[in-house]
């Protein structure tokens, strides 16, 4: 059985991912900080946001399996890369907030589930 | 050499993708949309929308092929099969169905589903005649109006151009991790380019995904020489060991008595365990050739093979075998199918792959609607001074018009058939079909004579009024409504309309944001506000147009 929670934690953990990806960018940071990157957040924010991203992979195909696991990962992270886009280009103040907003809602779904 | 192998690309990238978009983005749509082909198909035949809903039940499996046998051969004593449908997650009701003897002259003879209501209150026997969520999905391969075979030679050809434009599109992509998450709006055909790069981007390994095993999936047909040779012509022994089980046997003439097909049951469980049965087919009828086929509900397994347990309807023996397991070739082809059909999906992925699937329209869309920006903007200098736009623009003007906006309309007017067009009449389901074609004939006819933005404004509204108004269609014509199917929990009804009511809202947007546009180009140039362009990108439009 899957479990839709599960799902909706990878979602969230995905969006935070690929949002810290996005900061890592220059223009992007800017964007949402209004004052640009230091080298070593650029490059910390890319590695954090990888790191992130394998493990929510994990976490996925240890749950759902292998196959399953992987064809459901690569739509959350198309989705996921939309909600990044979106938010990036509309409410770039608002990235940071709604990416911590994110990961403590996937992580309370983690614990009740 | 490099300059000119990047203009080659884009120029290939510009017209395979040009050349067979509209088709396309038909095909992506109404595939897109048979991702949920047994919701549309319920939504569509309202006599099931109550009394009719159950789970699978083991402990009642037993008493529901018993019954199920003995309506069979009170109902459709002479039929060619009989088949008795188990509730599944997508399809949650019990029918009984079974395929008339075919008339002379023809292969198959006519399904007739009789619907099991619940608490033994009898069956459903008559629903309105209705193709629901199959037309789209043969929509998707056979087209309509045309012979099946033709149909898919042509989209096959299509499927090959999209394959060759997604590659061409990689390539001449150049800041693909770059632009990774760049969507810069209001800013002309700067921001369509965006759009037409986040949809491909993001969704590529979709694309790709689905493009290539669309290819694979009619492959035995595109390129059957392999088959023939290895088979030497015998096409019926491959597909014979491509799907076990699955090959027809000629009845005999011999009559005889047929075992109760609840006395398999212990035979089935002692193979599959606790697994669901989804079918039971029984072919032959009183035959002494005759066939039990019992089909397992594959539920969340990456796979498309429908591999049955074959008894003999006389003696209750199994006759088929048990595959051993498939070699790579196989496993490689069944995994690629099912990537495409994507049968295995609960509902959560099956939302993701629709979202996917919308993003590959949106990749068409854009992309064919940036084409006509730029060549308007090309263009322009002549227009301004009183000459026509090309013939070129002008079609890809209306075909866009036709083809982006119109679909969701159309849809939305087979909905409207499905509901509005007496149920007596004759033909019923292909009324339903001729209401979608007309409307598209239609909005084709509006964009012969006018292109503008109002035009799109109005076909857009038009199509976000429909879809809005779904739910209260819905109530107004079956016995029950959005509040009381949320109320007992029919998810798939309560999809549909929410579905329609969400893609209806974005029509709305967008006809909103063009009443924007509309208004600001009155009151500005409008050459000026289409000719919002950073220089960078003019440059770029400059090499396009260069290849």
């Amino acid at each position: 059985m899957i479990s839709n929670t599960l799902i909706f934690s990878l979602l969230t953990f995905s969006y935070l991912a690929l949002g810290c990806m996005a900061l890592a960018m220059f223009s992007h940071f800017r964007d949402s900080f209004k004052q640009p990157p230091t080298q070593a957040q650029s490059r910390g924010l890319y590695w954090v946001g990888w790191s992130i991203l394998i493990a929510s992979y994990y976490l996925g195909i240890s749950y759902l399996g292998f196959a399953y696991g992987s064809i459901l990962f690569i739509g959350i992270l198309s989705f996921a890369g939309l909600l990044v886009i979106l938010t990036a280009s509309y409410r770039p103040r608002h990235l940071p907030h709604l990416m911590a907003g994110s990961t403590s809602l996937g992580v309370s779904l983690m614990l009740i589930s | 050499m490099k300059e000119t192998f990047f203009r080659t690309m884009t120029w290939l990238h510009t017209w395979v993708g040009l050349l067979v978009c509209w088709v396309l983005l038909l095909v992506f749509f109404a595939g897109t949309v048979s991702y949920y082909r047994y919701e549309i198909s319920l939504w569509t035949q309202p006599e099931l929308h109550s009394e009719v809903f159950q789970h699978y039940q083991e402990n009642h499996l037993e008493q529901q092929l018993a019954q199920g046998q003995d309506y069979l051969e009170l109902h459709a004593e002479n039929a060619k099969d009989w088949r008795i449908n188990l509730p599944i997650e997508r399809k949650p009701y019990l029918s009984y169905s079974w395929q008339t003897q075919p008339k002379a002259g023809q292969r198959r003879g006519e399904f007739i589903e009789h619907v099991v209501k619940t608490n033994d209150q009898g069956v459903v026997t008559e629903t309105r005649d209705s193709k629901g969520g199959n037309f789209f999905y043969r929509l998707h391969f056979d087209l309509h109006y045309m012979p099946a075979k033709i149909a898919r030679w042509i989209v096959g050809f299509c499927t090959m151009f999209m394959l060759l434009a997604l590659i061409s599109g990689i390539v001449i992509h150049k800041r693909i991790f770059k632009d990774f998450f760049s969507f810069r709006r209001n800013k002309g055909s700067r921001s369509w380019l965006d759009a037409h790069n986040v949809s491909s981007v993001l969704a590529l390994p979709y694309h790709l995904m689905i493009t290539y095993t669309g290819l694979i999936t009619l492959m035995m047909m595109y390129m059957p020489w392999g088959v023939l040779t290895a088979y030497d012509g015998d096409t019926r022994a491959f597909r014979a060991e491509l799907n076990p089980g699955r090959e027809q046997v000629k009845p005999v003439g011999i009559s005889a008595d047929m075992v109760q097909i609840n006395t398999l049951l212990p035979l089935v469980k002692s193979y599959w365990g606790e697994t669901p049965i989804k079918q039971v087919v029984v072919t032959n009828l009183n035959d002494q050739n005759s066939r039990i086929s019992f089909y397992k509900n594959t539920q969340q397994a990456v796979t498309d093979k429908r591999i049955p347990l074959v008894f003999s309807g006389v003696t209750g023996k199994l006759v088929s075998d048990i595959p051993d397991s498939p070699s790579a070739t196989h496993a490689t082809h069944d995994t690629l199918m099912s990537l495409h059909t994507a049968r295995f999906s609960e509902p959560l992925l099956r939302v993701f792959f629709f979202i996917c699937g919308i993003m590959g329209c949106a990749m068409i869309a854009t992309g064919t609607l940036l084409w006509a920006v730029k060549i308007r903007q090309k263009q322009q200098k002549n227009i301004k001074n009183g000459a026509k736009p090309s013939l070129g623009l002008r079609l890809v003007e209306g075909l866009n018009l036709t083809f982006i906006a119109g679909l969701p309309v159309a849809t939305c007017s087979f909905f409207y058939a499905n509901r509005l067009l007496p149920t007596e009449m004759a033909n019923r389901a292909q009324w339903e079909v001729n209401c979608f074609f007309i409307t598209l004939t239609l909005v084709a006819m509006l964009a012969c004579i006018n292109r503008t933005q109002t035009s799109w404004r109005f076909v857009l509204r038009f199509g976000a009024i429909g879809l809005l108004a779904i739910p209260a269609l819905n109530a107004l014509t079956s016995n029950s409504h959005l509040i009381n199917n949320i109320s007992q929990q029919q998810w798939a009804l309560v999809g549909f309309d929410m579905m329609c009511v969400l893609l209806g809202g974005a029509l709305w947007f967008a006809s909103n944001k063009l009443a924007n546009k509309i208004s600001l180009s009155t009151s500005s140039s409008p050459a000026k506000h289409k000719a919002n362009i950073t220089p960078k990108l003019a440059s770029q439009i400059t090499s396009t147009k260069g290849a």
